[in-house]
């Protein structure tokens, strides 16, 4: 690709996003079969790897390892060089992490279809995959804080310190529960305290943080908003601490502390959130979107930040116990789960690809296909989240809900758009390389001059 | 860094030093003074990688002594206890499992049924009722401290419940307490002489129904789980979600020949074509009925006209034994009693 990549040299950061693709189409297809198999629990009934339990499993394990953090390490990759105006340094490191990342991904799913899931909710991957996925992990990381750290310009942005924090943040936690659940065999509930502590940790911390980095950025890039630092500084370290703690529902059968703990916390993260959006609104009012920018780049990061102001009331909501134990069970938890992870996660990322793909290559590519792609994904994450939630919420827990239906038509939705963002990618892929000459290169002979 | 924020890190710097980490007292003082002062007036930056390497890793351990190694030194002591079965014959709790049982835990984490059932019981509240009796001797004071309790409560004290309190008979003093009103009801009265009767009622839709105080019921538990229930199981899979209901105390309510059959609708590769005869030793199921309504091929619809039978599988069978030991939040605990009456309601005939 042109300009910006072969600049900065990111040809590594195309490598780790493009097999995030790959990994995005294959949740997609495991979630629509699931979503069939609960439906209808005779459908494939047979096949012991298309079990509910498994697929389940499977498509979250898919969404977070295959396609969020790994499309979130390329996105990095890219605005700490963009940002510090420098070279994607040691880029060997992140073909090798990538390479072992992937593998950790595919150990993973196997194992889970296989039926060697650990059972918890959190952490369902085999105990395996977990060393490998964190060696994969730390390669990557080193190049990326060594090109933050060889930046150009000598201060850093906000967002770098977002993708610093969540850079560290997730070997920690990820290599902490695993020290307690395999090497220190933790048992009872107290392998589910170390899990949800992971997983609240995963969440409220890795993802937001990436996530909230990626939109700080694009605020600055396409609206020119500078948010005061003041009051990012404060809410960063106000989600931090009260994102790092918590996590306990509040019917879990542990102390009763945790969970009265937990929403207490949960109230400190809200106000963190709040000082945060409150800044961006301040900001964005006066501003005027770039008209370089088409507007499905604009639509992905509205979405995205109205998705993430959503989720955040729903979460500080019904974090009190009275709202909690209504929500408990239903499937409004995992639903608000799943738009947290694809509308606000999944659509920052899918900002970053449309951003990227229609301005920094010159490469002609339909606007249709654009149009398209972004009306499946938002269709997709509103249909497979939402009326699930809704009739979840309001009966109960226990039951099959009729939102269910709805969902799997979602479902088949975001499959659709996630193969249409892949054949988009190859087509990219396809037109760089031959506008880069590679097919005469690959022939021994230098492009343009023997051309002709 | 301003100078308040700074001063906020190093204070919580100087707590967790000393309450989770239990330095020496001296040393965490140094340490939250030191971090205020680097951060305040030395203006640390957060342009700088180590600064957020530093307080990151100091977040990290507030979050990890706070989750994870607090809670486990709390409950990695917990041991079984007694407890009393239906019949009233005492046993240790919980059980151990065997390794037919714990051969069917695998099978239920490999096929993924925490997916869609939990294992963990709630109840939404918990409703103490007091029943007081006095003599002669301490009424006027036990009339008294059923005053100040009332007081203390928020309630009238010139109820008839106070006025009309009998002397030498069992009467029913307060209800719909509170866990804390009632351990202060308890104070009060007995401190004054009363023999005191506290019945505990439990309400929450996981619980057994009560056509008076718990009419939304769903009878899968008797109490609450709590963390001892799991103290022999590795890695408890408690889920999230119910689609189904909760397994916590199926092996109570199912028996084993309904389980394989419920299996069968949803996860038929447990199962195995059989062509008979029927042994003796042999779990055989035709499923005749069952098959009709389940989608099946052209070819096995052919199969139908004659008869099909199906066996479970090992895995079936281990799968249907971790079912049936699952009894958990049936028994009373210390921590997790079980729904409690009067006492002093039971005749000497009824105990008959």
């Amino acid at each position: 690709m042109e300009n910006n990549f072969k600049k900065f040299k990111l040809n590594a950061a195309i490598f780790l996003s493009s097999s995030a693709l790959i990994w995005l189409v294959i949740y997609s297809i495991i979630l629509t079969l699931s979503g069939f198999r609960i439906l209808s629990p005779g459908f494939l009934a047979d096949l012991s790897f298309l079990s509910y339990g498994r697929l389940d499993s499977a498509s979250s394990f898919t969404l977070q390892y295959g396609f969020l953090v790994q499309f979130g390490l390329a996105v990095m990759a890219w605005i700490f060089c963009l940002r510090g105006n420098t070279v994607l340094v040691d880029k060997g490191f992140v073909y090798i992490g990538g390479i072992i990342w992937n593998l950790g991904v595919t150990i993973g799913l196997i194992g889970i279809l296989t039926g060697q899931a650990s059972g918890l909710s959190g952490l369902q991957m085999p105990s395996q995959s977990i060393p490998v996925l964190i060696v994969g992990f730390i390669l990557v990381s080193l190049s990326l804080i060594q090109t933050n750290n060889r930046r150009a310009d000598g201060e850093m942005m906000p967002e770098n310190w977002f993708f610093l924090i969540s850079i560290l943040w997730f070997p920690w936690i990820l290599g902490g529960a695993y020290i307690l659940l395999y090497i220190k065999e933790l048992d009872g509930v107290l392998s589910n305290i170390a899990d949800w502590w992971f997983i609240n940790n995963f969440y409220k911390v890795y993802l937001t943080f990436v996530s909230i980095g990626i939109l700080l950025h694009f605020l600055n890039t396409l609206l020119g908003v500078k948010i005061s630092r003041i009051h990012i500084i404060t809410s960063i370290w106000i989600l931090l601490l009260s994102g790092s703690i918590g996590g306990v529902s509040p019917g879990s059968p542990v102390p009763a502390w945790m969970p009265a703990l937990s929403t207490v916390m949960s109230v400190f993260y809200f106000f963190g959130i709040l000082i945060l959006l409150k800044s961006i609104y301040d900001s964005i009012k006066n501003s005027k979107p770039l008209k370089s920018v088409n507007i499905f780049t604009y639509a992905f990061l509205y979405f995205s930040i109205g998705i993430f102001a959503l989720v955040s009331i729903l979460n500080f909501i019904f974090s009190f116990p009275f709202f909690g134990r209504i929500a408990e069970f239903t499937f409004f938890v995992p639903s608000v789960e799943k738009l947290f992870l694809l509308g606000f996660c999944g659509t920052s990322m899918f900002l970053t690809y449309t951003y990227i793909t229609q301005n920094f290559t010159k490469l002609d590519i339909k606007i249709n296909n654009f149009k398209y792609l972004t009306i499946l994904l938002i269709l997709g994450v509103l249909l497979s989240t939402i009326p699930s939630a809704l009739t979840g919420l309001l009966s109960g827990d226990g039951t099959l809900t009729s939102g269910l239906f709805f969902v799997s038509i979602g479902n088949s939705i975001l499959m659709f758009g996630s193969i249409l963002v892949f054949f988009n990618l190859l087509k990219l892929l396809y037109l760089s390389f031959i506008e880069c000459d590679c097919i005469y290169l690959l022939k021994g002979k230098k492009g343009g001059i023997d051309k002709a | 860094m301003n100078i308040g924020l700074s001063f906020i890190l190093g204070l919580i710097a100087t707590l967790v030093s000393l309450y989770y980490i239990e330095i020496w007292w001296p040393l965490s003082l140094i340490i939250g003074v030191s971090i205020w002062l680097l951060f305040g007036l030395f203006q640390f930056k957060m342009d700088s990688f180590f600064t957020i390497l530093y307080c990151s890793s100091l977040v990290f351990c507030i979050s990890f002594f706070g989750m994870v190694k607090y809670p486990y030194d709390q409950l990695s002591s917990l041991q079984f206890s007694e407890t009393v079965d239906e019949t009233g014959l005492s046993f240790r709790y919980p059980l151990q499992m065997n390794s037919q049982v714990e051969r069917g835990q695998n099978v239920y984490r490999s096929v993924g049924c925490y997916a869609c059932h939990t294992q963990q019981i709630t109840h939404d509240d918990v409703k103490f009722d007091i029943k007081a009796k006095t003599s002669s001797e301490s009424y006027d004071a036990v009339k008294d401290s059923l005053k100040r309790f009332y007081d203390v409560i928020g309630r009238k004290s010139s109820s008839g419940s106070v006025l009309g309190f009998p002397n030498g008979e069992w009467e029913l003093v307060a209800q719909d307490l509170t866990t804390s009103q009632a351990i202060k009801g308890r104070s009060f009265l007995s401190k004054a002489g009363a023999s005191l009767d506290i019945q505990v009622r439990f309400t929450g839709e996981d619980l057994m129904p009560d056509d008076y105080f718990n009419p939304e019921g769903r009878g899968w538990g008797k109490r609450r789980s709590v963390a001892r229930d799991y103290i022999f199981t590795e890695r408890p899979m408690l889920g999230k979600t119910r689609v189904g209901p909760d397994l916590a105390n199926i092996g109570s309510r199912q028996s084993e020949d309904i389980m394989i059959r419920r299996l069968f609708k949803r996860h038929r590769f447990l199962f195995e074509e059989f062509e008979g005869p029927e042994s003796e030793n042999t779990v055989t199921l035709n499923f005749q009925e069952e098959l009709n309504a389940i989608d099946l091929t052209n070819d096995k619809k052919e199969k139908t006209t004659s008869k099909i039978y199906y066996k479970p599988t090992q895995d079936a069978l281990d799968l249907v034994a971790y079912l049936s030991s699952l009894k958990g939040a049936n028994y009373p605990l210390d921590e997790a009693p079980i729904y409690q009456p009067f006492s002093s309601s039971i005749t000497e005939n009824a105990n008959d």
